[in-house]
């Protein structure tokens, strides 16, 4: 399943060769969509489904989906739910009052549906940054190490609470929704079946998560007994921490050896080295793999014996980046010690739970001096825009000229 | 539910943190810009500025007790809109301070932001050798310079910081 598939979008707006145009290139584009053009119908459906977005058309002359623009901004499980208006409105300041009034995005009729298809784009991609803290008004985040799904899972079973654990490990991501303390759906990118893509999580012992407490669209639930699955799961997760104990970290670059021959191999450890033609991390090569995860690393252990696989040597040059952060945990040489380092303990709670997406290397010797001076710009907290370009506009007019 | 209370519900603010080595800086440009200025016991600024009845700016000057920095940076930085660095351009070691305070920032945060050398308080001369390793910045890094007597200056800084914002989505 495509990231995209996750979220759903409903478009409210009156059916025209234009609407048909953007229902059709959102679907292509991954999205799934639902159309209305009645407004009573899109809140129920907002009420029943929790879309992820809207995209509502409003006409001056027609109130109703004014009304039901102010009806999803004010009631408690739509308030946070991104909603683009398109408008015929002419009027700069009924747009901006639009703006003002919480739409994430406006625009003009007529419009390119592609246009629209774009802005959409840009507004999930800021629900995909890596800074999750602007999302939990009503949630909480953490660690996988110190909480993994299993108690999260308790914990709001315990509640009989509804909501979505989002979870992070390495560069996937993953979700489970919960529908009154039941599992209710499952998803992780490549993993078509809940009961797999759920499975699958339950391994991510490392990684960050942050839960958010919102209606959830009832299906059927994955077990009426949770315990049943807790118990399978803890099963699942001693094997994991003994087959992970056997092996290197997890973050080790491992390399298939060339000139070692490889005919006695079955066909499952052939595929798993084929996979490390290129160097590759230990959990890149699992989470790649067509085989669950337990299997994959057993398969992996068996070619790391078989002396198929070696550990990579790393460049000079990724060595500099592991020292950059090295000051930030506290272990390797520090940058400099001043007035404002204790500014940038906040930071490592934050990088504590990046430290997937940067795996550790191996050292190399007499590099420390050059390494302070690098810092690895993907761990940056990249921060989001939260006003809009019309806002910032009548800022910059208070501001004159 | 009446449009009243609509319009409470959907109040927009936008964020910045004004920062550097002289919390008397801090202080001046934030009041500066605002109507309404709020010094805490704790050394921190706060201002508040209405655009319009639904749109504000929030300004928080961070002080310089370190507990409640932390604390502060913890709170605000991944919601700021920007930040404004200032520090007095005469002042060797307020630049030098600004410098670091500035790369650490620049390593760990990708966001909008400003530097600012107040030209208000002429001293004697420095060593231009603290110049020379001047600011590394990155594109959405500007620097300007103020004099923190004149109010329309302060306007001026933000101005840059709101444009490049706005850049931002061209």
């Amino acid at each position: 399943m495509s990231y995209q598939t996750s979220f759903h979008i409903l478009v409210l707006d009156k059916l025209s060769v234009e609407v048909e145009r953007l229902l059709q290139l959102l679907k292509d584009s991954g999205y799934k969509v639902t159309h209305t053009a009645d407004s009573q119908e899109a809140l129920r459906l907002c009420l029943a489904s929790a879309p992820d977005l809207i995209i509502v058309n409003i006409d001056e002359r027609d109130r109703e989906n004014i009304d039901f623009f102010r009806q999803a901004k004010s009631h408690f499980s739509t308030r946070s739910t991104p909603i683009i208006i398109t408008t015929e409105a002419a009027d700069h300041r009924k747009r901006v009052e639009y703006i003002e009034m919480g739409a994430d995005d406006l625009v003009l009729k007529p419009y390119y549906p592609e246009e629209v298809v774009a802005r959409v784009g840009n507004i999930f991609q800021d629900y995909k940054s890596p800074l999750i803290s602007k999302t939990v008004e009503r949630g909480f985040v953490g660690n996988l190490g110190e909480m993994d799904l299993i108690d999260l899972i308790q914990t709001m079973e315990l509640g009989g609470k509804s909501g979505v654990i989002h979870l992070n490990r390495g560069d996937k991501e993953g979700q489970v929704y919960i529908y009154k303390g039941k599992i209710v759906d499952a998803v992780v990118e490549d993993y078509n079946s809940v009961e797999r893509a759920f499975l699958h999580m339950l391994t991510w012992i490392n990684g960050t998560f942050y839960v958010i407490f919102q209606d959830v669209a009832v299906n059927k639930p994955l077990t009426d007994n949770n315990q049943e699955l807790f118990d399978e799961a803890t099963k699942i997760i001693d094997q994991w921490r003994k087959v992970t104990g056997d092996l290197p970290s997890l973050h080790t670059q491992l390399v298939a050896v060339s000139d070692k021959p490889a005919h006695s191999l079955d066909y499952q450890e052939k595929q798993m080295l084929a996979a490390f033609k290129e160097p590759r991390t230990i959990l890149q090569a699992i989470d790649h793999s067509e085989y669950d995860d337990i299997a994959g690393l057993k398969i992996i252990k068996s070619l790391l014996e078989m002396g198929l696989l070696i550990e990579q040597e790393v460049s000079y040059s990724e060595e500099k980046n592991k020292a950059s952060l090295s000051h930030l945990n506290g272990l390797g040489p520090r940058r400099f010690k001043n007035k404002y380092s204790h500014i940038f303990a906040i930071f490592q709670r934050n990088k504590k739970g990046r430290d997937e997406l940067t795996p550790p290397r191996t050292s190399v010797a007499g590099a420390a001096a050059e390494m302070q001076q690098i810092v690895a710009p993907k761990n940056k907290i990249h921060n989001r825009i939260r006003l809009t370009k019309a806002e910032l506009l009548l800022i910059r007019q208070k501001l004159g000229a | 539910m009446s449009f009243l209370s609509i319009q409470k519900d959907t109040h927009r603010i936008g964020e910045f943190i004004v920062a550097g080595p002289s919390l008397t800086l801090q202080k001046r440009f934030i009041t500066h810009l605002c109507n309404e200025v709020i010094i805490t016991n704790n050394n921190t600024v706060f201002g508040r500025s209405k655009v319009t009845d639904e749109l504000q700016l929030f300004f928080y000057g961070i002080g310089e007790k370190e507990q409640y920095v932390d604390f502060a940076w913890d709170l605000l930085a991944p919601k700021m809109l920007g930040y404004i660095l200032v520090f007095n351009w005469y002042d060797g070691n307020e630049f030098s301070s600004a410098q670091q305070l500035l790369d650490e920032l620049s390593s760990q945060i990708d966001c909008h932001g400003i530097v600012v050398g107040d030209v208000s308080e002429m001293s004697l001369p420095i060593d231009p050798k603290i110049y020379e390793q001047g600011f590394s910045f990155s594109p959405k890094l500007y620097f300007t310079l103020w004099d923190s007597t004149i109010k329309s200056d302060a306007k001026n800084v933000l101005k840059i910081l709101v444009d490049s914002l706005i850049n931002h989505f061209e």
